[in-house]
């Protein structure tokens, strides 16, 4: 913290170019919005301040067609936005280019808001697809930051959208600018990483760097340690959080029943159909470490009621693996209780390759017929 | 008037205009604003305008009124209000004074059996009025036939904030409302909206009944109401096509607004693709479950006209499958889709679908739904390998970005285009052809429903949009779906206002409804003349004639509107242009009965022919306007009410740009448009130096646009702009209204893709958002940090051009004392 603290009182780098996305300040709205927004000065950080009011229940905002459409000079989407909420808000930045057909053909960028102030700082440069392909930045037909998972509304209030190029190499004043300079101060985000020199020397990603920064600005008791712990929960069950990323025929519950055997709250998977899955995504709740790096086995309990066996597997995608080339990593669920440990020191993927287990996008656990599993959580550890 | 922003900074300006709109203008519209927003549900929508007229955004234009005050008799005095009666073609705002022709106390309307007729009056409160009620009675017959009180639908007309110009909104009457009681404010001009429903077996014959108000402590006024019902039933052309893209729907109320569609003469809507999936053969399989659906509303609806669907949903279904789109591999998964598509129609002959190509071809600035002529003509030849699939381009015009697009109207089954001159050859083509012609988008005039179809020759007329989606927030005056065009407006955009529990038709949805029964009218009389025995040549040739007018009084494109020389436009009364509508519609009801008397044998000139006993109403007549009132209605100069301004001060150290005092300056103009020979071209852009408005010198520069988009071009001058705070120039807005500006600037570092464009829209600095008041206006642009949207800085040395216009480049205005300036 004593690092981090040092860290923040260093000038703000230069940047040479700047850009609006969205100017909020003139009143500006996004003109491609499912999620309800509204201008507002009754943002509590700001009240005297315009800000854009997004109510998140399902839905995004962004801008369709934008005006500027080449991105490829810049290096971040930087904004503003507040939290007031006590719970963090997992959202993700999602890009379409004029080749984007679905899903797979966009990229995502996910992102963390801590409760209270955030300024936020996306790598947009290098952005690829979700299918692993280049990105096209010079030809972007659409924006939306969306939240990751459905949940009751959360109101976030966000300030001036806006791009920014390379940092200039020597720290001062901001370069001229058309623009104005947004008001919060950001943590410079230049190429995915940063390295600071301190008193201690440590590499972290950009999205985990501002939701540090966030933390701080929050006041927040405590920022995520930058060594690993020696346990993380891929899915904690106890803090009452349920996988968000599963096919439509499955369902998925919290209960009390197997609570014995899988020591506390059980999460009750039914698979309606075979080849079908639940799971989580890098943009889930809060709960996915976007780092696995530090562990070696993933751990967890099932218990499998039927007279069965089962057979299914965990797959694992980063950033750069599509579905053809993930990582799965098949178990077989007995009847009764069964004790599962996945080696995830080197994470194979199909195709031959490895996970990057610092950006770990997406896992989910899909079984080879219609059934009802009850399992713990999911637990990252080490031998 | 001398208003000035600043680019950074809070906009003082809007706030004097919003001062001066409230101590000047009429406090009405306030009061209805509020009223509007107090309709909401939702309190974002609320906080949103609240934040748009501090930064200017959102800024109420009030109406101006025409007519002086009108002076209440003694019985509007003991009425306690003004009644009048309008040609409902033309608005009624909340500060309308009555014209002395409209101060009647009547209503009379003409109709066939199952037509639905408006009729509407208004009243001016010369006080309070309580608890207001509006009611009618049965209409009867001397020999006793009735048309029940429940045939006269009720509505006051509520007068919305709506879009006029972008960030600005005028009150204007926009929803016809049911209700009960009203109260109504002094001096708020309120207007009334009666339509009648003749029965599909109403008897024909003179209707009389009474339409009664009543105000808590006034005495109630009766106006008397006449109701012709005419001997015969308006015939439904089986060719024609009305239809509307439909924006959003709401499975619960989809059934009542096609019903409501239905009764307002339509009979298509768009419908979405069904989804397609692929087996690993390349076997296309539809889901259909969607068409069903519409299958069954639609007819239920009695809504069996062409609908249109797309293909670019089967498109992207294939391009998700792999190939690229009309790639290799595309086409077989294409094709058979397409097949599938075909397969379904085939098992319903009654439903009858044309499959759109994508969207407005186009050869640049495509947007996803959209494709260029030569993709378009792909998928022609892929829809081709499907024999029986009815397929359709609507380009907007006869070229797109200078590619001719006539070459379509070969290739497709049905041509929809824009009815105006841009069209003109993919009109005649169409016609030439005999393919059937859909024209789109002409608006909600009467005009473009009816007469101007039949003048076409089209087949179709279909219009963006019906918002069918139901929203408790459908008044709301921003849009609260995403904000497609910044400062544009949520109302006065659709032809109603869908909430959940009812649907409120807008006047021009009513328009439009007359113009569809105006093409019946007309459609009955042409089956008519089909029918006329020989031994009716008199009238088929007394019918031609009046086809003949009625073509010379309709233009080629609707939106220029009736030609109908200077016993009406020229005369400048809106009320007589208005009255030829009906003028023209009895006439040709007239000319249906004299055939129908001659068809059945009888002497239309004979006592008891239906010709004879019809005839003897006045209907259609033309309203006499006095010469003095001719002249108070005159058109407007651009000048109107803008005599003077007040002359500016260079300040110490200022560079001129431009003073306009001789006509050198025009040496330093650019006509905005590719291919033109002299760099300024006056039959282009109609700029000249004049004494008028000056603000600086002698001599301002007037301009008056004459094409869509672009603007003026300021170029060769003095470009190093260095040492300088902040750009100015006087601009003199001549008209009564504030309109929005549009200004642009690049500096010689742009790339020019032709001599006089402006260079990419990333890499010029756009200024797209500032309201131009009535009367002098200074703007100001910062100088400092000048640079490109894409963020690059301008080389302030080498500053190449400017651009300007007002209101998209349709506004008048003039400009002088172009500066640079050091803030003091």
């Amino acid at each position: 913290m004593t690092a981090l603290a040092t860290w923040l009182l260093l000038p703000v780098l230069a940047f040479g170019q700047k850009a609006y996305l969205l100017n909020v300040q003139k009143g500006e709205l996004p003109n491609d919005a499912s999620a309800q927004v509204a201008l507002t000065t009754d943002n509590p950080e700001q009240p005297d301040g315009i800000t854009l009011k997004v109510t998140y229940g399902k839905g995004a905002f962004g801008q369709y067609n934008p005006r500027l459409k080449d991105w490829s000079s810049f290096q971040t989407m930087r904004f503003y936005v507040f939290n007031p909420a006590q719970q963090p808000v997992s959202l993700y930045l999602a890009l379409r280019d004029k080749d984007t057909v679905d899903y797979n053909t966009r990229s995502d960028i996910p992102f963390t808001v801590q409760p209270g102030r955030n300024n936020i700082s996306l790598p947009i440069r290098g952005a690829v697809r979700i299918n692993g392909a280049a990105f096209d930045l010079s030809s972007i037909r659409q924006w939306f930051i969306s939240r990751s998972a459905e949940g009751p509304d959360q109101d976030l209030y966000f300030g001036d959208i806006v791009l920014e190029g390379a940092p200039t190499t020597a720290p001062g004043p901001a370069a001229p600018s058309a623009l104005p300079a947004p008001a919060p101060p950001s943590a410079p985000a230049a190429h995915g990483t940063i390295v600071l020199e301190g008193r201690v020397r440590i590499e972290i990603d950009t999205v985990t760097l501002q939701n540090l920064v966030a933390a701080a600005q929050a006041g927040a008791p405590s920022a995520p340690q930058p060594t690993p712990a020696p346990r993380a929960y891929v899915l904690n069950l106890a803090a009452g959080q349920l996988p968000s990323d599963n096919s439509p025929d499955v369902t998925v519950a919290l209960s009390d029943q197997h609570a014995a055997e899988l020591g506390g709250k059980t999460l009750r998977v039914q698979w309606a159909r075979k080849e079908t899955s639940f799971g989580m995504g890098a943009w889930g709740a809060g709960a996915v470490p976007f780092n696995w790096t530090g562990f070696d086995v993933l751990r967890f309990e099932a218990f499998n009621p039927s007279d069965r066996v089962l057979g299914c597997y965990m797959a694992v995608r980063d950033r750069k693996t599509g579905y053809e080339n993930r990582a799965d990593m098949p178990f077989r669920l007995s009847p009764g209780l069964n004790k599962i440990e996945l080696p995830i020191g080197v994470i194979a993927t199909n195709a031959g390759g490895t996970i990057d287990k610092a950006n770990i996008t997406q896992w989910y656990i899909c079984c080879d017929q219609p059934a009802e599993v009850y399992f713990s959580s999911l637990r990252l550890e080490n031998e | 008037m001398s208003l000035t922003t600043a680019l950074r900074g809070t906009p003082h300006w809007v706030c004097a205009l919003l001062v001066l709109a409230t101590s000047c203008w009429a406090d009405p519209a306030q009061d209805l604003l509020h009223e509007q927003l107090a309709t909401l549900t939702n309190s974002d929508i609320l906080s949103t305008i609240k934040v748009l007229q501090r930064v200017g955004k959102f800024v109420l234009v009030p109406h101006k009124e025409d007519s002086p005050p009108a002076v209440p008799a003694e019985m509007d005095r003991r009425a306690g209000f003004i009644v009048f009666v309008r040609n409902y073609l033309e608005e009624v705002y909340y500060n309308t004074q009555p014209r002395p022709s409209e101060r009647v106390q009547t209503l009379a309307a003409f109709a066939t059996p199952d037509e639905y007729e408006p009729l509407t009056f208004a009243l001016c409160p010369l006080g309070v009025l309580n608890d207001l009620t509006v009611t009618c009675t049965d209409l009867t017959t001397a020999t006793g036939a009735a048309i029940p009180a429940a045939a006269v639908d009720v509505r006051f007309v509520r007068q919305l904030a709506r879009g006029a110009g972008r960030f600005l909104w005028t009150i204007a009457p926009e929803a016809l409302e049911t209700f009960d009681r009203l109260q109504l404010p002094a001096d708020r001009t309120t207007q009334f909206w009666l339509t009648v429903h003749v029965p599909p077996d109403g008897a024909p014959g003179e209707y009389h009944g009474v339409v009664r108000i009543s105000a808590r402590g006034l005495p109630v006024t009766e106006l008397p109401l006449q109701l012709v019902v005419l001997p015969f039933r308006l015939q439904t052309d089986p060719a024609m096509t009305y239809g509307w893209y439909l924006a959003g729907t709401t499975p619960q109320t989809l059934p009542a607004v096609l019903a409501d569609m239905r009764a307002h003469g339509f009979n298509a809507v768009t419908i979405g693709e069904p989804s397609v999936t692929f087996a690993a053969d390349g076997t296309a399989t539809g889901d259909f479950s969607s068409w069903e659906r519409w299958y069954k509303l639609l007819k239920d609806a009695g809504m069996t006209g062409i609908h249109q669907s797309g293909v670019s949903s089967l498109s992207a279904a294939v391009v998700r499958q792999g190939p690229r789109e009309l790639g290799p591999g595309f086409d077989t998964l294409f094709v058979a889709g397409l097949r599938a598509y075909k397969s379904w129609l085939d098992a319903h002959p009654d439903f009858h679908v044309v499959f759109t190509i994508f969207d407005e071809p186009r050869e640049t600035l495509l947007n996803s739904w959209n494709r260029n002529f030569d993709d378009t003509v792909d998928y022609i030849s892929l829809c081709r390998q499907v024999p029986g699939l009815r397929i359709s381009v609507n380009p907007m015009g006869d070229t797109g970005d200078r590619k001719d697009y006539t070459p379509f109207v070969g290739l497709v089954d049905v041509l929809n285009t824009h009815a105006w001159k841009g069209s003109e050859k993919l009109i005649a083509l169409t016609r030439q052809q005999g393919k059937p012609l859909w024209t789109y988008n002409n608006g909600y005039s009467r005009l473009a429903w009816g007469f101007s179809q039949w003048k076409l020759g089209s087949q179709g007329n279909w219009q963006w949009a019906y918002f069918a989606a139901a929203n408790p927030n459908a008044y709301s005056p921003i849009p609260i779906g995403g904000f497609e065009n910044e400062g544009e407006s949520n109302t006065g955009r659709g032809p109603t206002y869908c909430f959940p529990d009812r649907i409120v038709p807008t006047p021009r949805y009513e328009w439009v409804r007359e113009g569809i029964d105006d093409y019946r009218y007309l459609y009955t009389l042409l089956q008519a003349l089909k029918r006329a025995p020989a031994g009716a040549a008199a009238a088929i040739d007394r019918a031609r004639k009046l086809l003949q007018e009625l073509s010379d009084a309709v233009p080629e494109y609707p939106a220029i509107g009736l030609q109908t020389g200077t016993e009406a436009g020229g005369s400048g009364d809106p009320a007589r242009l208005m009255a030829m509508f009906d003028h023209f519609r009895w006439r040709i009801a007239l000319a249906i009965l004299e055939l129908q008397d001659i068809e059945a044998g009888r002497d239309p000139q004979a006592a008891g022919s239906l010709w004879s006993q019809f005839s003897r109403y006045p209907f259609g007549q033309l309203p006499n306007i006095s010469a003095e009132a001719a002249a108070t209605r005159a058109p407007k100069t651009p000048t109107a009410g803008v005599l003077a301004v007040e002359k500016t001060v260079l300040s110490p150290g200022a560079k001129l740009l431009y003073d306009f005092e001789t006509d050198d300056c025009l040496r330093q103009l650019e006509t905005d448009r590719a291919g033109a020979e002299d760099p300024f071209d006056p039959d282009l852009m109609p700029a000249r130096c004049v004494a008028d408005l000056s603000t600086y010198g002698k001599r301002a520069l007037f301009y008056q646009p004459q094409d869509k988009a672009g603007g003026l071009h300021f170029i060769n001058f003095d470009g190093d702009w260095r040492g300088f705070d902040v750009l100015r120039m006087d601009l003199v807005n001549p008209t009564d209204r504030p309109v929005n500006g549009y200004l642009c600037i690049t500096d010689a570092n742009v790339p020019l893709p032709y001599p006089r464009a402006m260079g990419a829209y990333d890499d010029r600095f756009d200024l797209e958002a500032f309201i131009v008041p009535p009367g002098k206006y200074t703007l100001e642009v910062d100088l400092g940090g000048l640079g490109a949207k894409n963020g690059r800085l301008f080389d302030m040395s080498r500053i190449a051009k400017i651009a300007l216009s007002l209101d998209g480049n349709r506004s008048p205005f003039y400009v002088d004392c172009i500066r640079l300036e050091k803030r003091q």
